[in-house]
């Protein structure tokens, strides 16, 4: 079920409300109940998938530490526990890529033997991708990785650690959260802390409004341009493009804030996914404040094993690139998604190259790097860098990507800004309007964020007049303003196909 | 530790019931005024409905509430709705008798042949269901007119389809209704009479509707409430028309009236009484219809006259609100066809003058509506002089007030 479903609005509150009224013993399990029955309710037989990676890693947790007890000499120790890790990573990663990309790859490969004039059939099968697999395969491995390095102790406990792998708010898009953090929590009894749960209902509200008010209102006009790029070039997409990095900002971010608000309001503290992303003043900041639970799960289990930086620079970029190639992938088996993930990783090759060019300038122009001024200059560079890469993201196919690049650079009509166009993309001006409206108030929340005000604390220190005004009014705001009911699909989180 | 838990608990209760209270206000300005327009009289309690008029749009135009209550002191509620399935009609009817319970249900056997439950277009649902409170009555009816959860939903809670509406509230939403009768105050003269097919020439398959005739009937019996078929004139196509032959099949089986006005050639005219080329009736038309149902009504079923009852000061008040929105209408009309075949109330007398250059031959139609006017509303009618332009005067007054309606005149040649 979707967070933004009425479905969903009966789900929660019934397993807040048993959740807080059980003895603290049972609570895991009823949360691994509810979790399941989440799960199930999007395709009921991919719970076995689920429940295999979890018992896959639970096994190579215990059999890791059983390693680790047993009086043999370091060398083959050592040399077991890895293969412990490398069996849990070749079931787990090979059933992900059995989901994920046996089409791309049996595509790909049909268009290489067709070159060659030779068809290969496609299979009678067809394989449906289950929701969430690439976010709790990945959770899950890291605990193989955090056991065998001994970040933590494996857990006996078969359904905490059940749990850990499919706690509901996080167990479909993120965050991809650590055993240390998550595990841990599992394991501790949790009580009822009333500020915790205002503090996640503040959470719960704030990601709605991202969702329902922000992105599903822009992903109306995207869908629009993008669908037929055709018959709507030049400005159009531009505007377009902008758009669609808000609206899968407001999407994921969404999510992730509903889902830390839904796992506050039990207790339990995820990690921060978002951190202002597009205030950052180059690209590998902007990686370091996106979807940050993915970019350090590659750093902790991916770029540092392959070396990181520390075997000279070729290497390091080397290794930057099959990073970003390989989160590209992990977000989805097209062509489109591994050169998004190429260009990002270029980009940061590419600026960090230049950094002594730029810093030379800097010096020739006597440039103040803390001014107002250049720090714009570079959050508004990277935001159109990075937007830039998105539009191989969004499109449809690979070579639409192109084809929406062409006219963006060839076809001049700055006027459609200007001339009432720009309400007959699916929002006409009232919506329009509002859409703005939510989107400077999103920069305006993030700003104090990158400030370091926690907005929500602020509201929850003011009087109980003004604070239930303002949360009546937010919720109030989103049934009115937000995109949902009928005659508008509920969109699901762009994540979700991950 | 306990004590503080109530608190909280109270806190989120009393928060909980102001959002409730803020959300429903919202909620109020939102939703759609349609069904609300219609209903609006239906729910008060100051007086009571006898007749129930149900069916579709063609009794929403047809069957004027306020013409019967001037003539027969008749207590009437036009609970039809466009589109208006049997089945829509069917739960309209056991949701309408929880709030009155009617002495007669008229119901009209157009759309007999349709086997669906609903509209495809879920809109005409919301506009019979809308104005209906959240009960039990209505969980039934949506969960047994729709499979689909989604609508199920958008019809519990219209609040999901019309909370978008902030940007669209200053259109147009309302209709003009008067006990739920819908204002037909447009001609279309190109009407045709698509003959009748033999009575005995019966529909081969059973339909959904016929399905829910059956059961609106039982329905009836079951509270002892008396059950009229009937079938007002429209243009309906024969192939279609075999299906309403069906009522005198439900007639003898239930031993209940039908009453088949499309074979009595004497009520309409198809030049002068209808609104629109699908066979609705304008205000003309919904008159003659109003009445022929009213005289079979006085004379069949033993219906009180509130034109005499404790209620009639009620009733006087929805009939001038009638007359009242009745002279708007008629000032607002632009076209002469459209302001005589509207002169063709009751209630008022008629003067008109016409221009002694005004031929028959050069202005049929004009002549034909003038015609429809004679002995009912038409007091005097003089002709004039031959003069250049050609032109039409007309006065009207209400027949109780002596009151002038309004007075105007109409150059024929532009």
């Amino acid at each position: 079920m979707l967070f933004n479903s009425y479905q969903f609005l009966i789900f929660f509150p019934i397993v807040v409300l048993i959740y807080w009224a059980i003895p603290l013993r049972f609570r895991y399990i009823w949360l691994l109940a509810a979790s399941y029955y989440f799960y199930m309710c999007w395709n009921a037989k991919y719970a076995l998938l689920l429940l295999f990676s979890t018992a896959v890693t639970y096994a190579s947790g215990i059999i890791i530490n059983k390693i680790k007890s047993l009086e043999i000499e370091e060398g083959k120790r050592t040399r077991y526990m890895k293969l412990c890790v490398a069996f849990s990573f070749v079931i787990n990663i090979g059933v992900l890529a059995w989901f994920k990309y046996f089409n791309f790859i049996f595509e790909n490969v049909q268009k290489v033997f067709a070159h060659i004039g030779i068809a290969l059939s496609s299979p009678a099968f067809d394989i449906v991708l289950p929701v969430g697999i690439s976010f709790y395969i990945f959770q899950a491995l890291s605990y193989t990785v955090d056991v065998y390095r001994g970040d933590i102790y494996a857990e006996k406990n078969f359904l905490k650690y059940a749990l850990f792998v499919s706690f509901f708010p996080q167990l479909v898009a993120g965050p991809i959260e650590r055993s240390k953090n998550l595990l841990k929590q599992v394991a501790e009894p949790h009580r009822f802390d009333y500020e915790k749960c205002r503090e996640g209902f503040l959470l719960m509200l704030w990601g709605f409004f991202l969702k329902l008010v922000i992105a599903d209102r822009a992903a109306i006009i995207v869908n629009t341009v993008y669908n037929d790029y055709g018959s709507y070039p030049g400005m159009y997409l531009v505007v377009a493009t902008v758009l669609f990095a808000f609206q899968i900002y407001c999407d994921f971010a969404g999510y992730s804030t509903i889902a830390m608000g839904a796992a506050k309001i039990m207790g339990f503290e995820l990690m921060e996914n978002f951190d202002c992303p597009y205030f950052a003043k180059s690209v590998s900041e902007f990686w370091r404040r996106w979807h940050i639970s993915l970019s350090s799960w590659f750093r902790d289990y991916l770029y540092i094993p392959l070396g990181g930086n520390r075997k000279g620079t070729a290497r390091k970029y080397l290794n930057m690139m099959i990073v970003f190639l390989t989160s590209g992938m992990w977000h989805g088996a097209q062509w489109s998604f591994i050169v998004w993930g190429g260009i990002n990783g270029l980009y940061q090759i590419i600026g960090e190259r230049l950094m002594p060019v730029r810093n030379k300038l800097n010096k020739l122009l006597r440039l103040k790097r803390e001014s107002f001024g250049h720090k714009l200059f570079k959050v508004v560079t990277t935001f159109v860098l990075i937007d830039f890469a998105w539009i191989f993201f969004r499109a449809n196919r690979f070579t639409d990507a192109f084809g929406i690049i062409k006219s963006m650079f060839s076809v001049r009509n700055w006027w459609v800004l200007f001339d009432d166009s720009l309400f007959t993309l699916g929002l006409d001006w009232k919506n329009f309007v509002l859409l703005i409206l939510a989107i400077v108030i999103l920069l305006v929340s993030d700003i104090f964020k990158y400030k370091g005000i926690k907005v929500r604390k602020v509201i929850m220190r003011q009087e109980l007049w003004f604070r239930w005004s303002l949360y009546i009014a937010v919720i109030a705001g989103i049934l009115v303003f937000g995109i949902w009911g009928p005659g508008y699909d509920a969109s699901a989180f762009i994540y979700f196909q991950f | 530790m306990f004590r503080k838990n109530i608190r909280h608990a109270v806190h989120i209760l009393i928060f909980f019931i102001l959002l409730c209270i803020v959300v429903l206000k919202i909620e109020d300005m939102l939703e759609h005024k349609y069904s609300a327009g219609k209903y609006g009289d239906f729910f008060t309690k100051d007086t009571g409905y006898e007749v129930f008029f149900m069916g579709s749009s063609h009794v929403q135009l047809g069957v004027n509430p306020m013409e019967l209550y001037k003539k027969y002191g008749i207590s009437s509620y036009n609970m039809a709705n466009s589109a208006g399935r049997l089945a829509v009609t069917y739960w309209t009817l056991v949701n309408a008798a929880e709030i009155h319970e009617p002495e007669l249900v008229v119901v009209d056997l157009f759309l007999l042949d349709e086997d669906t439950k609903t509209h495809e277009n879920i809109n005409f649902a919301h506009r019979a269901f809308d104005a209906f409170p959240l009960n039990r009555s209505k969980w039934r009816a949506v969960n047994d007119l729709f499979d689909d959860s989604g609508d199920r939903t958008e019809m519990l809670f219209p609040f999901a389809k019309y909370h978008s509406r902030w940007s669209s509230l200053d259109e147009g939403e309302g209709i003009v209704s008067s006990l739920g009768f819908e204002f037909g105050d447009a001609l279309f003269s190109g009407a045709e009479d698509p003959g009748n097919v033999s009575e005995d020439v019966l529909p081969k398959d059973y339909t959904v509707s016929m399905e829910y005739a059956e059961r609106l009937i039982n329905f009836c019996k079951e509270r002892k409430i008396d059950v009229l078929l009937c079938y007002i004139p429209c243009t309906e196509p024969l192939e279609t028309q075999v299906y309403h032959n069906y009522g005198y099949v439900l007639s003898q089986k239930y031993d209940i009236d039908f009453l088949d006005l499309s074979r009595r050639k004497d009520i309409v005219n198809y030049r002068t009484d209808f609104y629109d080329a699908d066979g609705h009736l304008n205000l003309s038309g919904a008159k003659k219809v109003t009445d022929a149902l009213g005289e079979y009504i006085d004379a069949n079923y033993d219906i009180s006259d509130c034109r005499s009852s404790e209620q009639s000061g009620v009733w006087n008040g929805f009939y001038e609100e009638y007359m009242k929105t009745y002279a708007e209408r008629l000032k607002g009309l632009e076209a002469v066809s459209e302001y005589l075949m509207m002169l063709n109330n009751g209630n008022f007398e008629v003067g008109i003058y016409l221009d002694g250059s005004v031929k028959e031959s050069d202005y049929p139609l004009i002549f034909e509506l003038i015609d429809n006017l004679k002995g009912v509303s038409l007091k005097t009618f003089e002709r004039g002089e031959t003069r250049a332009e050609a032109k039409i005067e007309i006065t009207v007054r209400r027949s109780d007030t002596g009151e002038t309606v309004d007075s105007r005149s109409f150059d024929l040649d532009k």
